[in-house]
């Protein structure tokens, strides 16, 4: 589907370059050290200063197109020096120093990218560095990870080779929980559940309410249960088109000194490629989550969505638009709004308007 | 899947001028299943149509359920099949879903209903007060003699909380808005269920007086039957490049009366959240039924869902 002009088809979506997106967690990049990973199909080195400071520029010397990251290239101060001719930048991405000598030409630099280190995650911003305002990331409060009683730590990194709709609709779709998670996280109730939309700024949310519900084992020993049963209000939302977070509010039923509990399980979308999107993803808990498979179940649980996202993209990619129609059914209201609010930041910034 | 019920209509009783009850009960003699304050059924009517009603059981109705339709000719049709049933008949319906619900631990409630909205916000008074929660429920009606359940109203032990309030002023004041629903306070939430035009006067009037969105809540479903457009239900769209007029039929949708004309619209989804089939409109006041155009959208009326949507003017002209 195009709005405005603008391709929001899950398999080949455009993204909004005006974003902040996780490109790592802090613990991936030691001080002294450089990285490199991909962002909206673009390569970039990261590195970090031995005095704690992350920076992010275009992964390539404009010199003989050597990547920044190479085995040979070492980080100095808050430069970083290429590994073939030793040529160094600065971290705004001006040319400082060229061994061999001569003239310093203007066009020897490298373009930089705003960089926030936030709880436990590295963010770049890939559009007009003049709109990178930190206060456009999702609330670390209220997720749980900053100022909270929830308890949280960095969790795992997953690459889907899919376009970045297809995890982002997946991972706020209840109604498909029922099916493809059969028996894993689900008892059969939530595809039929009925479901209040809200939205608010970017964030979408469907709110689902349940009582008295039987939960298979997977989710029992992830939310720490003593039995099977709880009242719960599970809160899907999306953040714009970068976090998803998966919600849920919980009372144990049967259990006579149960206490309220919450369980988040976040998950970033950053796009790597038009069709490669990358997750990190955790928990944020009220109890301490001290379940030994928590992140290998977690992982098992995302894995059962990427085969089949990837299959998807596939046959998009192997099929052609003219093949490949998409029907929407009434339970697609809350991602048809995700995607109308995703267009209209990708429309803004292109009309430079601020975010 | 959503499981399927046979009943039979145990009775039917006039509620009020065009409107009617309907008691359904398992035709296995099996007790339908409880359902909480907001949730409806889907009714298969004969010949296939499946409309949505709220569920609003008298005290005496336990086991079974009760529904409430206002003859609509204007409808999209459900409405008028519904009052042609009689006792005896057997139906298909869809087990109990809630897209309404009361949300738990509210401080306080406050409950508007117009027409035939009263459905399920009559089930949320009597669910609030048997919870011993606060509430209070303003009841809009053309007339005294089309308020439906007025007695049933009257003699519940929270008649002191309800007021009425008639169109034509007799035997109850016109509602005033701003006053019924007051200014938002913590942990109070409002609901509202009834036509398009009045749901959108309540929740434009909440939100001025500083409501957050969050605490607004409305029925989406129940708005069609009770909004006619004329007095018929049929309209006419204009095409602006030709010049022709097509009818619409009172139970045919705008891309199916354009499809019959040889006027080709891309349709996808038939029910408003896709968007596909979203067209300008030039003149008229489209009577929004989708999913897919936001509030403020609906309001400004340039754009409206042909797949679903339909007129509260006798003509849209439209950008085709």
């Amino acid at each position: 589907m195009n709005i405005d002009g603008i391709d929001m088809r899950p398999g080949s979506a455009e993204y909004p370059l005006d974003q902040w997106y996780v490109v790592a967690w802090s613990h991936e990049l030691d001080p002294g050290r450089s990285l490199a990973r991909d962002v909206c199909d673009l390569p970039l080195a990261l590195y970090r200063s031995e005095a704690g400071t992350v920076h992010a520029v275009f992964n390539r010397c404009p010199h003989r197109g050597m990547p920044l990251t190479s085995a040979t290239s070492t980080v100095e101060g808050d430069t970083i020096r290429c590994g073939y001719h030793g040529i160094r930048f600065a971290a705004d991405g001006s040319c400082v120093e060229v061994p061999s000598g001569g003239a310093l030409p203007a066009r020897m630099c490298v373009r930089n990218f705003p960089v926030i280190e936030k709880w436990k995650w590295i963010w770049v911003w890939m559009g007009n560095p003049e709109r990178a305002d930190p206060a456009l990331l999702p609330d670390h409060e209220y997720l749980g990870l900053e100022n909270s009683p929830l308890h949280s730590e960095p969790g795992i990194h997953l690459s889907v080779k899919s376009n970045y709709l297809l995890p982002l609709e997946n991972l706020v779709d209840a109604t498909h929980i029922t099916y493809l998670h059969h028996g894993l996280i689900d008892s059969g109730n939530v595809a039929a559940a009925p479901y209040e939309l809200k939205v608010d700024g970017t964030r979408v949310s469907s709110v689902r309410r349940f009582q008295n519900e039987v939960l298979p084992p997977m989710l029992c020993a992830a939310m720490g249960l003593k039995g099977n049963r709880v009242d719960r209000t599970l809160t899907l939302s999306a953040f714009a088109n970068h976090l998803c977070e998966i919600r849920q509010d919980f009372v144990e039923v049967g259990q006579p000194d149960a206490k309220p509990g919450q369980i988040n399980l976040i998950v970033s979308i950053t796009p790597t490629r038009r069709t490669e999107t990358a997750h990190f993803a955790l928990f944020a808990t009220s109890f301490e989550n001290r379940h030994p498979g928590r992140f290998d179940d977690l992982r098992r649980l995302l894995m059962e969505d990427v085969v089949v996202l990837e299959e998807i993209q596939a046959l998009d990619d192997r099929l052609g638009r003219d093949q490949t129609p998409e029907v929407s059914i009434r339970a697609d209201e809350c991602n048809i709004r995700s995607r109308r609010l995703i267009a209209e930041m990708i429309r803004r910034e292109r009309a430079g308007v601020p975010a | 899947m959503t499981r399927l019920y046979t009943v039979r209509i145990a009775e039917c009783t006039d509620e009020a001028v065009d409107i009617r009850s309907f008691l359904l009960e398992s035709a296995d003699g099996e007790a339908l299943p409880t359902y909480a304050p907001g949730a409806h059924i889907d009714v298969h009517l004969p010949g296939g149509p499946v409309r949505p009603y709220s569920l609003c059981n008298g005290a005496e109705d336990a086991g079974r359920y009760r529904i409430a339709v206002l003859k609509a000719p204007a409808s999209r049709g459900g409405s008028v099949a519904m009052h042609l049933l009689a006792a005896g008949q057997v139906l298909t319906i869809g087990e109990p879903r809630n897209h309404f619900p009361l949300l738990p631990g509210a401080r306080h409630s406050v409950l508007l209903a117009g027409g035939i909205g009263i459905t399920p916000i009559l089930a949320m008074a009597e669910g609030l007060w048997a919870a011993d929660a606060s509430f209070s429920l303003h009841y809009c009606t053309r007339s005294a003699e089309r308020t439906a359940f007025a007695g049933r109203i009257r003699r519940s032990p929270f008649a002191g909380q309800v007021a009425f309030h008639h169109d034509d002023g007799i035997g109850a004041p016109q509602l005033d808005a701003r006053e019924a629903i007051g200014p938002p306070a913590e942990g109070s939430h409002l609901y509202v269920c009834g036509p398009t035009g009045f749901m959108d006067m309540v929740l434009a009037t909440a939100r001025d007086l500083g409501w957050p969105e969050a605490a607004l809540h409305r029925e989406y479903f129940a708005a069609a039957p009770t909004m006619p457009a004329g007095e018929t239900g049929a309209f006419e769209v204009q095409l602006a490049t030709s010049g022709r007029v097509i009818r619409v039929a009172a139970d045919q949708s705008v891309v199916a009366a354009l499809a019959a004309a040889d006027v080709k619209v891309p349709v996808s989804c038939e029910q408003g959240v896709c968007g596909a089939c979203v067209t300008t409109v030039l003149e008229g006041t489209p009577d929004h039924r989708d999913l897919y155009l936001t509030d403020d959208e609906h309001a400004r009326g340039d754009r409206f869902t042909p797949c679903c949507s339909r007129s509260l003017s006798p003509r849209l002209v439209l950008d085709l």
